[in-house]
């Protein structure tokens, strides 16, 4: 039975209901049809119950007596579908399974214990109402009304579906009621049952004797060396604690609590909005505790291994998972530029080519910083093109300017092109007087354009004339280290530094 | 193109400390490794700790490139084992993978640096680090191949650049490969000749020197000779000249011949005790090779006493293996003297007991040696065979030449013992039962059968049939009708090979001069068969693949139906000299049929059968005239020396004018060996006409003058001299551009080869 902390929060009559309900429904739990899983029996819904009375310690506005019996109702319920081998047979399972033209009778034991585990939460929720004001109830208790079994059910269900899912909505009052606190209760039995993945789970005399699968028998170990949960009310902690062989601490330090925690710290960030609402702040943290003596087992390499690999494939979906944020981000900050580009380029005949083309320049920029490279080179091109042909003109210096940043957008993708389109202003530029602030950079880009490309006359030609023009010392190193590299693949001397 | 986002060292050096980073390769590329080192280890422009970083990289690069690994193994280990001064992960990658190049490049790596490599490529690939620019590459190597070479040396330019500006050797190495490729493309050859060194890439100077032959621009080859020799003073970059210059062949200048072989001494002297030894050793010592042919006496003698002085030639026979090539180089130019020396060194390994791996050798050297000075024949005869004591299969086919009478003793027990032994060279074997060996097989190969298993062993019994073919003349007519007979058997052996098959086909040609009427039809009737169309249904090899499939990465160098049908044209025109009533017209129509093929080999055999037939393929000879113009290289080259040879006839036959436009257009033909043989022809073809004054004698001193200005020695020499031309005698298949097989390939074919027939004199 849950711990004292538990009983605590409701009346006395709703206690004694409570333990009736908790006596119904154990016999169904020796059932353990999944013998493989970790422990599902009625223990667990104890601890469950025990975490839900501790994480709502601090609570402001305590629960009243229909929260909580609904709450430790669910912690009772919660999984009850797990160990319902007739679930088929009815409720919405057996709807569903009748729309496939499947036939319980006729599915295979694995198969039955597979559709039951993805589908225990619905089943769960199924047998709570078929027990309201029924003589021989699914759950082994029968439920009136006044023991809210449509909000049971809900817990129930509602404890297995993505928070982010439309279900999850559907089953949550809209708005919360203040005497009815479901998607505060929902939450509190979502986190006390992750917080109860933990050694008194893993039954070593259980795991001994079954031929465990591997992912099984991972579940199984994670569960082993997490060997507590602290709950600090007055810190508002929660702290993980685990607890590894000497010999292994520092390896199964790096691995263990990397593969049990993010699910946690998931679970609490999902419902952080709604225990903050009811005053409560839980900081979720983990610790390795070092004992001086341990009686813990290693686990098998294999097992290891295979944890190791889980860790690796988590963390490489992570990594897509940001690469397709970034996506998401570039397509939308793209479109965005391009818009203002489409329009810009819609007054192009309305507005001077100058103002055109630097309008163009300034949204081509921020394209390239977007890493929309492609886009940013062809569309300054064309600007470039448009604003300068067909009787057009625009100022020299723009021109030098506008032809000096396409050739640095050109650089990594058509190093002639962005040689050529120098060259092609090399006149203009000259023209220019020394002190026009486009020259310096033009003949810089020039420089270290034509040198990479191999022009290595006309890039140690415009070297000297940009070490000639610029003030700042260490840029004239800079061109005079990029002279030197080229030299050397020219096949030439390279004199030493001065 | 070149990744924009990938960060690379340069651009966090000081720029005088870049400077000086280029500055010590420039230097040390031009054998100032000393003072590229002190430039390097002078910490006087360092702003920031990377610049010390990038020093220290950039020396462990050059003590790599000098092959001084552990040096440079050590200093990247200590580079690495520091924070590399904040320096992002992708640099600390780059350095990683230099590490392992020098790892690599310096002998067999430990397994667990062959581990490191390995997690290396994966930690690289998770990060999504990819050092290649493959899409540049591949848009540039198409813009190459479209002739756009405006977009594609650009993009090479600037792949290099962003390659050395990473640190990144391995990719510079190959950058400058690719760079190279592009200017051979635009003939820019001196520039090529420099990247080539670059690359340190075998194949990439074999392509520069493959470029500079078929050029054959004397001016041109000197530059970039000139510009491979200024560059090339690191252990590394000489390994890759000694490849250029080992393709460069003959057309070594001749002024750079002492300056070569002096600076390839180090690399011939080194002990070769260890793997990273050899490699910088083998391509010295194979360039030294072919440096000999143009090096005076008192360079070739240096070279000799090197040879008699390594540490290897005391070693075994394998050891010794790879000197005789540059023996046999250096014999041909030292004077009587120092052939002496070398004979005085070279018999104890052709009289032991026990022969060793390099028996062979070490008496083809004695061979050449006795054929340049004919009056050492006597030296080494005396040394060689002594009386009452039993030799070698090999000595005995040799003993003719060196003049030596040799008692066959029970003629007909060998013959029998030589048929026996023949027969086992396609052996039925039960389960699990061995082949029987020891009859001088190369290779045995294991084809299963219902039975149990088939093993065929290819080159069996040459030598043992070499000697009877030394002394056919003192063989009874019934031994030989025994002999050929079991040849012929062994040749139409389905299981055999047509590896065997081509032997024994050479067996039955050098038999043919003695045999009487009885068994020349026999072979008469034999060669016929497998000298017809071999793709045509009925022909004993129909079915037969006539090359290794692309596919197939398992290269022998075997042999193959066109290789037979060849042989088999060659014995039917050689037994036409003594029998010709029994080939009669037979013998043109199968020519003809040859010289058709679309197979070069079989067209190269047809040509060479005209020569062999003589007067009775006479009809056969305009074809061969028009076999100058043969698409394949060797097959052409062949055709040529059989119009040499035949140059009266063809006179006769008014074919000259003709013949002399062919050589016109030919004497620029990029393949070298068609060149010489051209230069050959030449001369033949001016002998022919005697002293005679008119145009075609004008258009054959033309031809002269520039075939005299060819950069080949041996091109020039053949049109000078009768010294070292080809087409004297038999028609050789020596060609400068056949590729068809790798070096290694070759090799083994060769060494097949000379197992396969008696000892000739070369």
């Amino acid at each position: 039975m849950a711990g004292s902390g538990a009983l605590r929060l409701i009346s006395v009559d709703r206690r004694a209901r409570l333990k009736a309900l908790r006596d119904g429904v154990e016999p169904i739990f020796r059932n353990r049809l999944h013998r493989h899983f970790t422990d599902h029996s009625i223990e667990h819904c104890d601890r469950v119950a025990d975490l839900c009375g501790r994480l709502l310690s601090p609570l402001e506005r305590k629960l009243n007596d229909d929260e909580g019996f609904a709450l430790y109702g669910g912690a009772y319920l919660h999984d009850i579908g797990m160990h319902n081998e007739k679930a088929g047979e009815s409720g919405r399972l057996a709807q569903v399974l009748k729309s496939e033209g499947r036939d319980w009778a006729k599915t295979g034991f694995e198969d039955r214990l597979e559709i039951i585990r993805r589908n225990h939460h619905e089943i769960s929720a199924d047998m709570v109402i078929a027990s309201v004001r029924n003589g021989a109830p699914p759950i082994g208790f029968t439920l009136g009304d006044n023991d809210r079994p449509l909000e049971i059910a809900a817990i129930c269900e509602a404890h297995c579906v993505d928070t982010a899912a439309a279900r999850y909505d559907s089953l949550m009052p809209k708005p919360e009621q203040p005497t009815m606190r479901l998607r505060l209760l929902t939450a509190i039995l979502r986190l006390a049952d992750i917080l109860d993945e933990a050694h008194h789970r893993a039954i070593v005399a259980q795991a001994q004797t079954l031929d465990l699968s591997l992912e099984s028998r991972m579940h199984w170990w994670r569960h082993y060396y997490t060997r507590e949960v602290e709950i600090e009310p007055v810190k508002n902690r929660v702290t993980v604690v685990f607890r590894f062989p000497a010999s292994k601490h520092d390896d199964y330090g790096k691995l263990i609590p990397a593969l049990q925690m993010p699910w946690v710290e998931q679970e609490f960030e999902r419902h952080r909005a709604v225990l903050a609402e009811n005053g409560l702040s839980w900081h979720l943290s983990w610790v390795v505790q070092e004992a001086p003596f341990d009686t813990l087992e290693q686990m098998p390499p294999d097992v290891e291994s295979y944890m190791l690999q889980q860790l690796a494939r988590r963390k490489q979906l992570a990594a897509y998972k940001s690469r397709i944020d970034l996506l998401a981000q570039f397509d939308a900050s793209r479109a965005h530029l391009l818009a203002q580009l489409h329009a810009v380029e819609a007054e192009s005949t309305n507005i001077e080519p100058a103002e055109y083309l630097r309008r163009v320049l300034r949204l081509t920029r921020d394209l390239l910083e977007l890493g929309s490279d492609l886009t940013a080179r062809t569309r300054l091109k064309s600007a470039l093109f448009f604003a300068t042909s067909n009787g057009r003109t625009v100022v020299s210096a723009l021109h030098v300017h506008a032809a000096t940043e396409l050739a640095r957008m050109d650089e990594h993708q058509d190093p002639r092109g962005a040689v050529t389109g120098l060259l092609s202003v090399l006149k203009i530029a000259e023209a220019l007087p020394d002190g026009a602030s486009e020259k310096v950079p033009f003949y810089r880009a020039l420089a270290t354009l034509a040198l990479r490309a191999g022009a290595f006359a006309e890039g140690s030609a415009a070297a000297e004339v940009a070490i000639r023009l610029i003030g700042d010392v260490d840029e004239a190193e800079n061109i005079r280290a990029e002279v030197a590299e080229a030299t050397l693949f020219e096949g030439h001397s390279v004199p030493v530094a001065k | 193109m070149a990744s924009s986002n990938v960060p690379v060292l340069a651009d966090f050096l000081d720029p005088r400390v870049r400077v000086n980073v280029a500055s010590a390769l420039s230097e040390s590329l031009r054998g100032r490794l000393p003072k590229a080192i002190k430039l390097l280890n002078g910490d006087r422009f360092d702003s920031t700790p990377v610049d010390a970083v990038g020093r220290q990289v950039s020396l462990a690069h050059l003590l790599h490139l000098n092959r001084q690994s552990s040096e440079a193994l050590t200093l990247l280990d200590r580079i690495l084992s520091s924070d590399l001064a904040g320096l992002p992960e992708e640099i600390r990658l780059v350095i990683e993978q230099n590490r392992i190049d020098v790892c690599f490049g310096g002998g067999w790596p430990a397994p667990d640096e062959i581990e490191r490599r390995y997690g290396q490529v994966d930690r690289r690939r998770l990060l999504g680090i990819n050092f290649r620019e493959g899409d540049a590459l591949s848009d540039a190597a198409e813009a190459s191949l479209a002739g756009n070479n405006y977009d594609s040396l650009p993009v090479y330019n600037a792949l290099l650049f962003q390659a050395y500006r990473s640190f990144n050797w391995l990719l510079t190495r190959e950058m400058s490969g690719h760079l190279c490729r592009e200017l051979i493309r635009l003939s820019q050859s001196v520039q090529a000749g420099f990247c080539a060194i670059l690359s340190e890439s075998k194949e990439v100077a074999h392509l520069v020197a493959d470029h500079l032959r078929a050029l054959n621009d004397a001016s041109v080859v000197n530059s970039v000779v000139e510009k491979i020799a200024e560059c090339s003073h690191l252990g590394r970059h000489i390994t890759c000249a000694c490849h250029f210059l080992e393709k460069l062949g003959d057309a070594i200048p001749d002024g750079s011949i002492a300056l070569w072989i002096e600076r390839l001494k180090p690399a011939r002297q080194l002990p070769c005790t260890t793997l990273a030894e050899d490699w910088a050793a083998q391509p010295a010592w194979k360039a030294t090779t072919l440096l000999l042919e143009g090096a005076n006496t008192p360079v070739a003698q240096s070279v000799i006493d090197e040879v008699l002085q390594h540490r290897l030639w005391g070693v075994n026979g394998i050891a010794r293996h790879r000197f005789y090539e540059v023996l046999e180089a250096a014999a041909a130019v030292v004077g009587k003297a120092g052939c002496r020396s070398l004979i005085a060194a070279v018999i104890p390994h052709v009289i032991a007991n026990k022969p060793d791996h390099d028996f062979r050798e070490a008496l083809q050297l004695l061979v050449s040696i006795a054929e340049r000075w004919p009056t050492l024949k006597s030296e080494i005869r005396k040394k060689v065979y002594r009386r009452g004591r039993r030799i070698p299969h090999l000595l005995v086919s040799a003993a003719p030449f060196f003049e030596q009478t040799v008692k066959l003793g029970d003629a007909k027990g060998a013959v029998h013992r030589a048929i026996a032994h023949l027969r086992l060279q396609v052996e039925q074997l039960a389960p699990g039962a061995t082949p029987t060996t020891g009859h001088g097989e190369s290779i045995v190969q294991n084809k299963p059968t219902k039975a149990g298993s088939v093993a065929v062993k290819i080159g069996s019994c040459m030598e043992e049939l070499g000697v009877l073919i030394q002394y056919r003349k003192k063989l009874s007519g019934s031994l030989k009708h025994g002999l050929v007979e079991g040849v012929i058997d062994m040749l139409s052996n389905p299981e055999n090979e047509n590896a065997n098959r081509t032997s024994l086909f050479r067996t039955l040609r050098s038999l043919s001069d003695s045999v009487d009427a009885k068994t020349a039809r026999k072979i008469a009737d034999i060669a016929s068969r497998y000298a017809s169309d071999h793709r045509a249904i009925g022909h004993p090899l129909y079915g037969h693949q006539e090359q290794h499939s692309p596919l197939n990465p398992i290269r022998m160098g075997l042999s193959w139906p066109q290789d037979v049908r060849g042989e088999a044209l060659l014995t039917l025109a050689q037994l036409s000299r003594y029998h010709r009533h029994l080939v009669g017209p037979k013998l043109v129509t199968l020519i003809l049929a040859g010289v058709a093929d679309p197979n070069a080999a079989v067209r190269r055999s047809a040509y060479h059968a005209v020569h062999l037939a003589g007067p009775h393929a006479r009809l056969c000879l305009p074809v061969v005239v028009g076999g100058i113009r043969d698409t394949d290289a060797s097959a052409a080259n062949v055709a040529l020396q059989v119009v040499g040879v035949q140059a009266v006839a063809i006179s006769k036959l008014k074919l000259v004018p003709t013949v002399l436009t062919f050589l016109e257009s030919h004497c620029r033909h990029p393949d070298v060996g068609v060149r010489r043989a051209v230069a050959a022809v030449t001369r033949q073809v001016r002998a022919a006409l005697g002293g005679r004054k008119n145009a075609d004698a004008e258009r054959l001193d033309t031809l002269v003058e520039k075939l005299r200005a060819d950069v080949s020695r041996s091109v020039r020499a053949a049109v000078s001299s009768e010294q070292g031309a080809p087409g004297n005698g038999a028609p050789t298949r020596a060609s400068g551009q056949t590729k068809l097989k790798s070096q290694k390939t070759k090799k083994r074919a060769q060494k097949a080869r000379r197992r396969d027939r008696p000892l000739t004199i070369r």
